[in-house]
This record gives C-alpha cells, sequence and structure tokens, in this order.
C-alpha cells in the first residue's frame, strides 16, 4: 500500500465517512425463501427519491453502493435507477435472485460496468432450489441469467446460505460455481428476521454439520484475526438505508438512527448518539471476549450478537459456537 | 498531443469519489483503485464532461500558472497513464 493510499484510508477511517453504504431499494420479492431476514411488503423508494438519496449520499462522501431488496429486478425502471447511479458516480454491486435478468436486460448491464452481481443459489438441484425458494422453475431462471451476464462479461458471485435442507449437496454448489467460472460465498449463519422472528433459525446446521463443513473447508476458510481494539465498520464507515430511507448502522442492525427523507444523512451519521456510541466502542470491551482463546477465530459481528442475544455490544452466541467449532477443527489439523 | 483533437471523458467503467483533496477513482472491470491528488485530482474533475486536451491545457494553465509547454507535457503523460489504467475513454470528436 502506498502513502498517498494509506493517507486516504486513514482519512476515511478518521473521518467516519461512509465509503460504503447499502441501500435497499424495495422489499418486494417475486421468491419465498424460507431463510430470509426480509419481511416482504410493499414498501419502495421512487427513482425521484432514489435521486435525492443519491445526492445526499454523493455529499457525504459514499462510494461503493451495494443495491439489494427484495428483488431489485421485480422494479420496473430499475435499469434507469442504475444507469442514473453509475452516471452518478457510484461503484455498484447488486444482490438479486436472478430469476427476472432477461436477454436484453444482461445486454444493457454488460455497458454500465457493474462490479458485480450476486445472484443467491440455494441448491445444487433445481428441486432444492426451487423448494428453499419458494418458486417452481426458480434454479433454471436463476443459472440461465448467470450464464448470460457471464458471457456479457459482468461479474457474477453465487452466494449461498448454507441451512439443513441443502447442507447434503454443499459441495456440488462449489463446484457449479467453477464449473459456471463464477465467484461463490457459502455463508453458514442464517440470521433472525428484520422483525426479531426466530422461526427461520430451524434452518440452521447444526453442530455436527457445522463442524464437517469448517474441517472440509478449512483450507478455504478466510478467517478474519480479530485485531485488538477493532470491530467492524458498521456505523464507522459503511451504513445501510431501507426502501423507507431508514438509516441504520448496518441492515443487519434494526436501530434506525433517522431518516434521509427528514434530515439531511449527513447531518444523521455526523451527530447519531447511537453511531457515536458505536465508534468510541472497542472489542476489547465486550468482557466475554477479552480472555476468550477462540477470538482469534471469531468474527464479532454487533448485528448478529443484537438479533440474537439482544445486546449490540455483547457476543453473539452463533459466533461463538462458530468460533469454537473452528477452533477445534484448527487444533485437529 | 498524443490526444490532439480528440473528445476526452470517464470511462464507463469508472467510479469515483472525492475525498478530501483527493479523487479515489476504481476501474469496476479490473477492481483496481486508483488516487487522483492535486492537478491530477483537478483534471478528473475538468473530465466531468468531455473535453479536449488543449481546453485541459487551457484550464491548467491558468489555474496552476505554468508555462504552455509544461502544461502541455504534463497533461499529455498524465492522460496516458488514465487511458492505461482504462479510467477515461478517448473519441474522435
Amino acid at each position: 500500500m502506498n502513502d498517498i493510499w494509506k493517507h486516504v484510508r486513514n482519512t476515511i477511517e478518521n473521518k467516519y465517512i461512509p465509503i460504503s453504504m447499502i441501500l435497499e431499494l424495495t422489499r418486494r420479492c417475486n421468491l419465498n425463501c424460507c431463510h430470509c431476514y426480509n419481511i416482504k411488503s410493499n414498501s419502495e423508494l421512487s427513482f425521484p427519491q432514489i435521486k435525492e438519496i443519491s445526492r445526499q449520499l454523493r455529499d457525504a462522501g459514499c462510494l461503493f453502493l451495494f443495491l439489494t431488496g427484495g428483488e431489485v429486478f421485480c422494479m420496473p425502471d430499475f435499469l434507469e435507477i442504475i444507469t442514473y447511479l453509475r452516471r452518478a458516480g457510484f461503484d455498484l454491486k447488486i444482490f438479486t435472485n436472478g430469476t427476472l435478468i432477461t436477454s436484453d436486460l444482461v445486454y444493457k448491464l454488460g455497458d454500465l460496468g457493474i462490479s458485480e452481481i450476486g445472484i443467491s443459489i440455494q441448491g445444487a438441484e433445481p428441486k432444492t432450489h426451487d423448494r428453499i425458494s419458494g418458486v417452481p422453475g426458480a434454479f433454471e431462471k436463476s443459472i440461465t441469467a448467470i450464464k448470460m451476464l457471464k458471457e456479457r462479461g459482468v461479474p457474477v458471485n453465487i452466494k449461498c446460505t448454507l441451512m439443513k435442507e441443502n447442507f447434503a449437496e454443499y459441495k456440488d454448489i462449489i463446484k457449479l460455481a467453477e464449473n459456471l467460472g463464477v465467484t461463490y460465498v457459502i455463508d453458514p449463519v442464517v440470521s433472525p428476521r428484520d422483525d426479531g422472528s426466530r422461526d427461520v433459525l430451524s434452518c440452521r446446521l447444526d453442530e455436527t454439520q457445522l463442524k464437517q463443513f469448517y474441517s472440509e473447508q478449512f483450507s478455504r476458510l478466510e478467517v478474519t484475526k480479530v485485531e485488538e481494539n477493532s470491530i467492524c465498520e458498521a456505523g464507522r464507515t459503511f451504513g445501510s438505508i431501507s426502501a423507507v430511507g431508514d438509516v441504520y448502522p448496518c441492515i443487519q442492525i434494526p436501530l434506525k438512527v433517522g431518516n434521509v427523507f427528514e434530515r439531511e444523512f449527513l447531518d444523521i451519521w455526523s451527530d447519531a448518539q447511537m453511531l457515536k456510541k458505536m465508534r468510541s466502542f472497542k472489542s476489547s470491551e465486550i468482557k466475554a471476549c477479552v480472555d476468550c482463546d477462540m477470538v482469534s477465530s471469531c468474527s464479532i459481528c454487533p448485528g448478529l450478537a443484537y438479533l440474537e442475544d439482544g445486546d449490540l455490544f455483547g457476543p453473539a452466541s452463533i459466533a461463538c459456537l462458530n468460533a469454537r467449532i473452528q477452533k477445534e477443527v484448527e487444533n485437529e489439523k | 498531443m498524443k490526444f490532439e483533437n480528440m473528445l476526452i471523458g470517464r470511462s464507463d467503467q469508472a467510479a469515483w469519489q472525492e475525498v478530501e483533496e483527493n479523487v479515489v477513482v476504481v476501474n469496476s472491470n479490473t477492481r483496481k483503485v486508483h488516487i487522483l491528488s492535486g492537478i491530477g485530482g483537478r483534471i478528473w474533475q475538468i473530465l466531468e464532461h468531455p473535453r479536449q486536451q488543449t481546453d485541459i491545457v487551457n484550464v491548467i494553465m491558468q489555474e496552476y500558472d505554468v508555462a504552455r509547454e509544461q502544461a502541455e507535457n504534463d497533461v499529455d503523460s498524465f492522460l496516458q497513464e488514465l487511458a492505461q489504467k482504462e479510467i477515461i475513454k478517448i473519441k474522435d470528436e
């Protein structure tokens, strides 16, 4: 890393510039995934509202914008929206299920310089994926979209949430991604829903499955070593705006700090007490983690800690479980 | 000048943001991040709308009080660097 880049990075970190933001455009979705954290509704940002948010985020210093839903391609003017956001200067990543991506859209997406399209694939077999997503034929459509995007040169990343329903074929999902020539992320953590309901947690892998996963994928895993006094970037250089304009430290932390249609984003980002508290918080203050010998295998996530155990500044029990299993696997290697 | 009589603009692959006195530019194809400082950052601002190289040279001469020859050489080599990084596009006018 050269000096000028170090200087820029320090400026971003020290001044809490929201360089990366998630923008939830809609809560409508054409699928019914059993594990989804999103509560479906008709809430959706209009194009004029998105233009206003774009202005506010550019003024606040945002560069990397992650567009998510719901399903963003349900929006009839989505192509115009992303064209506008690209021209405004944002680096765009789009999260989608891919089922509504047509060949015409693929052609146009190829000209827009999209950094990545993340597509959810929850099975290597059509019946598994379709059962999880709740819509017959979804797998075929998503895979067709991936092939067309790949052909057009648009970077695709397959996103898979590992759960009991698809655990048996996760290695085939990896093979599928490799055969398609795209990258993939396999996440073994199912989160509680946005409204706090925990029914989805029954999908989670049991301890034996988790251990098998970490053991088999050990060499591929990138375990983020937790630096002393550090915690994730939520509320520091990263934040989230919902489909009604509410501002959150992260899409996984349902603690509203303001609304961009009532107050300028930069003022919310600078003044919110919750954000100030998060910024001054250090991982070394989590008492349960201080002397924990598994901390080097743990990714401390305040969002998960809040959703899981109700304390933003505490350990997440699911993170503790994952860290313990990873540590056991590490020791056995 | 290498790009004389051509129209120079920001590439469709470029994303950017000003961070204080610097401009951070990302090439979404290569995923490389480039930092443009000082006159480089100013040239990026000028390229908000496609321009000819002589227009850029004129602005730099005026704003930075430099001789034409030096401005031409500096702008020329800087634009070649940006073209190599594929964060600007050059079109025949």
